[in-house]
């Protein structure tokens, strides 16, 4: 199990960070930042993600997990998202980020 | 199929990368050979990984009062700190059907280059997946791979020496990325060369090109006018550009 870092300064901002260190050593953080109705993630740290123009994919769906009541069918919706985008993710999975932003809806 | 190699060189930051991604572009149209390059960095400067966030990474002010530029890379991983004097860099570009499909195979192969000229200096040094080279268990030698347009790159470092205050004054290190967090951590954590070997930077660099051009054709070789042309655009539109450096 990784870190879990929410800081004072984005709690007031309605926004909230998420840091986790998974197997392997990379790092990752999730800011879920919420001004007004709009929600958007956005997931930075030291892995690597080809192609590398790529990351709008998986924060606008990041983003649409949260409005769902599964985790199992986050995991699903991201997994697929991936896949049929051709996304290739080294550093963490897909549970560990579903995992994450479930620690963020809670 | 004829390798080029450029001689160790000293860019600043913004050229380093741009030069990169010309020769890769340069690959993509059949205009440049497979490149093997050893470089510096002047000034110093920070590089982060494509994905991380630029304030939560790297001391912007400290950065500001030591003169170290800042930089994104192309590829993902962590924040470097490239000292002038204490490392080596290393780009691998070529097409992507001349290595291995397995990025994990293939971070082995380049790894092993820099592990084979380690040796051969005295040093034992281990690869460690996904991207690591360890000596005595202390990190000396990380790299990052990018497959873009079918085009391979892998660039990394060695370290010749470690100024970890410099390094702390300049990057922000997490909590959770080193225990502690604290420079005697980093210490436990990080090697350079000079804590092993006496070899001077001209034998490190000897070694390097010996491993990387092992069992290729090579041709020693510089900068094309169009690959320069081409880096310059790069600078411009991208390595020196506010908006790629904040983008996160």
């Amino acid at each position: 199990m990784g870190e879990r870092i929410i800081t004072p300064e984005a709690a007031k901002m309605s926004s909230l960070v998420i840091e986790r260190k998974v197997k392997g050593g990379k790092l990752f953080r999730l800011r879920i930042n919420k001004t007004d109705e709009v929600i958007s993630v956005q997931l930075t740290g030291d892995f690597f993600l080809e192609p590398d123009d790529a990351m709008v994919v998986i924060e606008r769906e990041l983003a649409d997990c949260l409005k769902l009541t599964s985790r199992k069918d986050a995991e699903h919706r991201l997994a697929q998202a991936i896949d049929q985008a051709g996304l290739r993710i080294t550093g963490f999975g897909v549970v560990d980020i579903i995992d994450a932003l479930w620690e963020a809806k809670s | 199929m004829i390798w080029r190699l450029v001689r160790f060189e000293y860019q600043n930051a913004a050229m380093n990368m741009a030069l990169d991604e010309a020769v890769s572009n340069g690959i993509e149209r059949s205009t440049s050979p497979p490149t093997i390059r050893f470089y510096g960095w002047k000034p110093s400067a920070v590089s982060i990984g494509r994905f991380q966030s630029l304030k939560d990474e790297v001391d912007l002010a400290g950065c500001k009062e030591l003169g170290v530029e800042v930089v994104r890379r192309r590829t993902g991983g962590g924040a470097v700190f490239h000292d002038t004097e204490g490392e080596i860099t290393y780009s691998l570009i070529a097409s992507e059907d001349l290595i291995s499909r397995d990025i994990n195979a293939a971070y082995q192969e380049i790894c092993g280059y820099v592990v084979s000229a380690l040796v051969a200096l005295g040093v034992e040094a281990h690869f460690t997946p996904i991207n690591d080279i360890l000596v005595g268990g202390k990190k000396i030698s990380g790299s990052a791979q990018s497959r873009r347009n079918s085009v391979f790159l892998q660039h990394g470092t060695l370290l010749l020496d470690l100024d970890v205050k410099k390094m702390f004054r300049v990057l922000r290190i997490s909590d959770a990325k080193m225990a502690g967090g604290d420079i005697s951590s980093a210490e436990e954590r990080v090697t350079s060369l000079r804590a092993h070997s006496d070899a001077s930077k001209e034998s490190v660099l000897a070694e390097l090109q010996k491993a990387f051009t092992s069992g290729k054709q090579i041709s020693y070789g510089s900068w094309s006018g169009t690959e320069l042309q081409e880096a310059n655009r790069l600078v411009s539109k991208r390595y020196a550009n506010e908006e790629w450096t904040r983008e996160r």
